[in-house]
């Protein structure tokens, strides 16, 4: 009794010391620097630019954003950020307020608020099997396309419209869009049944639904809108077989290709009667050979077939003749069909030139006008021209104008208006793969005034504004101005070194493959580079980018020698593929030179020692644990032979639940043997029972991390020690069941264990455990 | 000593006796009886005392240098022991290398005592004095080692600037999940 009593005083006397603080102070709250907001690559994009209110375009993105941009200046009015496993299928428009986003696989169907993007209403659907999904909004269809019409208010029309049909999870979903409530549901007999597309014309009260059982069955089922009666179904069976994409012509009539893709098939399916007409694709298009493509877009009475040597636009008349109208030989995307007046519809065609892209906007019915023509040039390169998206507005000489939002192969995003890039937004920063730093330029002296500030005329007009700002003259612009002038020459932002190294260059690199410069004192973009050498090409289908690593660092010759880093990536994502090495100039932003491995990369380790002109060793691990030494210089052997013995390096594999030490052996054999790679020898393994423990961090110390005093305590309160090994490795697992999200498992099933481990030798130094604890984990070593 | 004046007082009060046959034994009449020596008895006083004294002389010295040796056994075992107390820093290492630092220590304090017992005109206590230092000075070098072993020792500019990176180790380690 007397030890519990004590111990209850024991823990109240630590209680009351102990005061938990995970609070910023009172001034810290919201302050930073700089912040800045992405959106990634646009996949979507739905236009609302009604007379009154604000213009916007909403859209959805590969990084699962959903936002609401203004399109006079591209900035962001909201922005929702989903999970990592909730893609969006489907944006657009209802009654014209809300928007309707259809994410993970089909099955949530939410709702929001244009003017500020609170979620009005969220439905979840249900269905027996995974399927592909689909959006779609009559109503969309109805005062988008129809933008001036009156007589669309009728009341009939409106209850009508207000239900969204989704097709989700194998079957589709009637869901009113005014609460989100499920009106009705129609479960398709066929389980495997895949709608390609959903049709309801305007003045019926029927939906046809068109779709693909298995790969050879066509079906076609007509469905009552106002209660989901299964009104009538009709199959037919094709020999050849069907894939890929579908393109809808006309009202009933398709286009898609056979199974060897060689062959256009027109399936009309009016009047509950299918019928399929072929036509090779051969007797279109001369010389074709191999495999074709049907673009997927909603235009009528003309389909684009695109095959290796050019994208051929084919038209079908009304009794279904296929002609070929156009055949474009350059990289072309069109975008889906906009009905622009009564009965007139027009879609985007860009065709690349060498530095700039031309904008066509033509009717669907004749080829051979233009509505539009423009020429628009880049002023950086940008790739090509991945998707894009068109919208109208009417002149003031009511005559039709077209803008038109293109997606480039960088994830940038332009609007494109009167033939001049309207506002541009770098949104392949939304998805950075890896991040290095470097210094910037040691400020020389004897710099002239004229110099730094551009030129005379600049310089005057900077006093003068500044003088403005003085004498109390100046106007809300003019003082934005004076502080946009402060910003650029204040301390902070420089383009010069600083004693304590605290301005430097954030050297980033993206999905896309662009490389960015972003100056750490205002976050501004000093320099971009789409690295030509992880495009596509015909040596590297499908090249990705992996990090980016500080190649050249030059202390000794600082003044004369810019710093250049070293690009890795991979020609497939695959990781048995081989390596891609960029070096680029961190400070004029120039690709050095860049060529292909012949290895693939599993590990990249920049070592410690640097050759006579300053370029870091590297050592590359292969996916068959051979050690490849870069730079290829019998120098840089030569270092390297002299600390053969003591470099190792250690592998985590995950799914296994095993970390190995190796170290360095001979020269390695086989048919890549050459005086730049070695063998490897295994050290030592550390092996964690799989049934009770997963890796899921493994943390060490930074090689480039500096820390002067005994300890340091970083922004986030981690503290870092001057004297820890650079070779322990922090490990950090949970129990398997407590290994996915929080909540996921009780705390009596999760627990976590800490190793630190030494990575030479590979042993644990210090182990433990934290019942009831639960990832993720982050750690400052 | 009491011996010889009771051979040669008896009978009489008092008697001089000038001649002094005792070094010659075969001057004698009666010879000296199977066994008996009569050199013991030929000593004088003196030489007595002196054989006495070296004696005694010699078995400090042999004492003083048991003592000046006697370090080095302690060196072994501290070295025995430092062995298995391996090279990471913990209670028990910590412990072992200490005592290895204090024990040489209290010793060198306490040279002049330790030799003090064998203090003695006749007997050089330099040289066993200099090999108990050597020997002590000795054993804190193995505690001094010993601490350099455990990384316990400012041996780096850094460990006195904080402003100066640590060294660096001769080892190089880095590693990872496989890049994906």
């Amino acid at each position: 009794m007397a030890m519990a009593i004590r111990s209850l005083l024991i823990f109240l006397c630590i209680q009351s010391i102990a005061v938990p603080t995970f609070s910023l102070y009172e001034d810290q709250a919201g302050l930073m620097d700089w912040h800045q907001k992405y959106i990634g690559k646009v996949k979507h994009a739905v236009f609302q630019t009604q007379k009154t209110g604000r213009k916007r375009v909403l859209v959805s993105t590969e990084e699962n954003v959903i936002a609401s941009l203004d399109l006079r200046h591209g900035e962001i009015f909201w922005r929702h950020v989903l999970g990592t496993d909730d893609a969006i299928d489907g944006i657009d428009i209802a009654m014209g307020k809300y928007l309707i986003t259809l994410s993970s696989e089909g099955s949530i169907l939410r709702a929001w608020n244009l003017p500020d993007g609170q979620m009005w209403w969220e439905s979840f659907l249900q269905g027996p099997s995974y399927s592909k999904s689909f959006l779609f909004v009559p109503l969309q269809f109805i005062t988008q396309y129809l933008p001036k019409s009156p007589s669309i208010a009728t009341s009939s029309k409106v209850d009508k419209d207000n239900t969204i049909l989704v097709f989700g999870k194998g079957s589709l979903h009637a869901v009113s869009s005014i609460h989100g409530d499920i009106v009705w549901k129609v479960d398709f007999p066929d389980e495997s049944f895949e709608v390609q597309e959903v049709i309801q014309h305007h003045d019926s009260n029927i939906i046809y639904v068109v779709g693909f059982v298995g790969s050879s069955q066509f079906d076609v089922y007509q469905i009552n809108a106002k209660n989901g009666e299964l009104l009538k179904h009709d199959s037919a069976a094709f020999d050849g077989g069907f894939s890929g994409e579908v393109s809808l012509v006309s009202k009933a009539k398709l286009v898609v290709l056979d199974a060897a893709r060689s062959t256009l098939l027109t399936i009309s399916f009016q009047k509950g009667e299918i019928s399929f007409q072929k036509t090779y694709i051969s007797d279109l298009v001369k010389g074709f050979s191999g495999m074709a493509m049907i673009l997927p877009s909603k235009l009528t009475g003309l389909f684009a077939v695109k095959t290796i040597t050019a994208t051929t636009f084919i038209s079908m008349s009304s009794v279904g003749q296929l002609e070929v109208v156009d055949k474009i030989n350059h990289a072309t995307v069109i975008s889906d069909a906009l009905s622009f007046s009564e009965d007139r519809q027009a879609f985007a065609l860009v065709q690349h030139g060498d530095s700039d892209i031309h904008l066509n906007v033509k009717q669907n019915h004749d080829w051979s006008s233009d509505l539009l023509k423009e020429r628009i040039k880049l002023n950086q390169q940008r790739g090509f021209v991945h998707r894009v998206f068109m919208n109208n507005y009417v002149r003031t000489d009511k005559s039709h104008g077209f803008r038109a939002l293109i997606v480039m192969e960088d994830h940038s995003l332009l609007l494109l208006q009167q033939g001049e890039i309207v506002w541009s937004r770098e949104d392949g920063l939304a998805s950075i793969i890896g991040v290095t730093t470097s210094e910037l330029p040691v400020e020389k002296e004897g710099v002239s005034v004229a110099k730094v500030e551009q030129n005379l005329f600049e310089w005057l007009k900077e006093h003068m504004l500044k003088v403005k700002g003085a004498l109390m003259l100046a106007s809300a612009e003019d003082l934005a101005a004076i502080q946009g002038m402060g910003l650029r020459s204040s301390e902070k932002s420089k383009m010069t070194r600083d004693h304590n190294g605290f301005r430097k260059l954030l050297i980033v690199l993206t999905k896309s493959g662009k490389l960015f410069a972003l100056h750490t004192g205002d976050g501004r973009i000093v320099w971009s580079l789409l690295l030509n050498s992880l495009r596509q090409s015909e040596a590297c289908e499908n090249p990705t980018g992996i990090n980016v690593y500080q190649w050249q660092v030059p202390h000794h010759h600082a003044m004369d020698e810019n710093p250049s880093v070293l690009v890795v990536g991979r020609c497939k994502p695959s990781s048995d593929a081989l390596g891609i090495f960029s070096f680029v100039d961190t400070y004029t932003g120039k690709e050095l030179k860049s060529f292909g491995l012949d290895h693939s990369i599993a590990q990249v380790i920049q070592l410690p020692f640097t050759d006579s002109t300053e370029q870091h060793l590297h050592l590359l691990i292969d996916t068959s644990g051979q050690a490849h030494l870069y730079p290829r210089t019998p120098e840089a052997v030569a270092i390297f032979q002299l600390e053969f013995s003591n470099i190792y390096w250690y592998s985590v594999e995950a799914d296994n639940g095993v970390i190995k030490g190796h170290g360095l052996k001979s020269n390695c054999d086989g048919e890549v043997a050459n005086n730049y790679c070695f063998g490897a020898r295994e050290v030592w393994s550390i092996v964690f029972p799989l049934e009770t423990e997963k890796i899921i961090t493994t943390i060490t110390r930074k090689s480039n991390e500096v820390v002067h005093t005994q300890a340091k305590v970083v922004a986030d309160q981690d503290v870092m020690y001057k004297y820890i090994s650079k070779n322990l490795l922090f490990v950090a697992t949970v129990s398997p069941k407590a290994s996915g999200d929080i909540g996921s498992a009780t705390p009596e099933e999760s627990h976590l264990v800490v190793y630190v481990v030494d990575t030479v030798t590979g042993r644990i130094l210090h182990r433990m455990n934290h019942h009831g604890s639960q990832g993720p984990v982050h750690a400052v070593f | 000593m009491d011996k010889g004046k009771a051979v040669m007082g008896s009978g009489r009060r008092w008697a001089v006796d000038f001649t002094d046959n005792s070094t010659l034994p075969s001057s004698r009449d009666i010879p000296d009886p199977p066994g008996f020596s009569r050199a013991s008895q030929e000593q004088d006083d003196s030489a007595v005392a002196k054989q006495k004294k070296d004696a005694e002389a010699n078995w400090k010295a042999q004492k003083a240098w048991e003592v000046a040796q006697a370090p080095f056994k302690n060196l072994l075992m501290m070295g025995f022991m430092m062995w298995m107390a391996g090279n990471t820093v913990h209670l028990f290492s910590i412990g072992i290398t200490f005592s290895a630092l204090w024990q040489p220590i209290g010793a060198l304090q306490g040279v002049g005592k330790v030799f003090e017992p064998y203090k003695d005109s006749k007997v050089d206590l330099l040289v066993p004095k200099l090999v108990f230092i050597a020997l002590n000075l000795g054993g804190l070098a193995l505690g001094i080692w010993k601490l350099n072993t455990l990384g316990l020792l400012p041996t780096h500019a850094s460990d006195w600037v904080s402003s100066l990176p640590p060294a660096k180790e001769v080892e190089y380690s880095r590693g990872g999940f496989p890049l994906l």
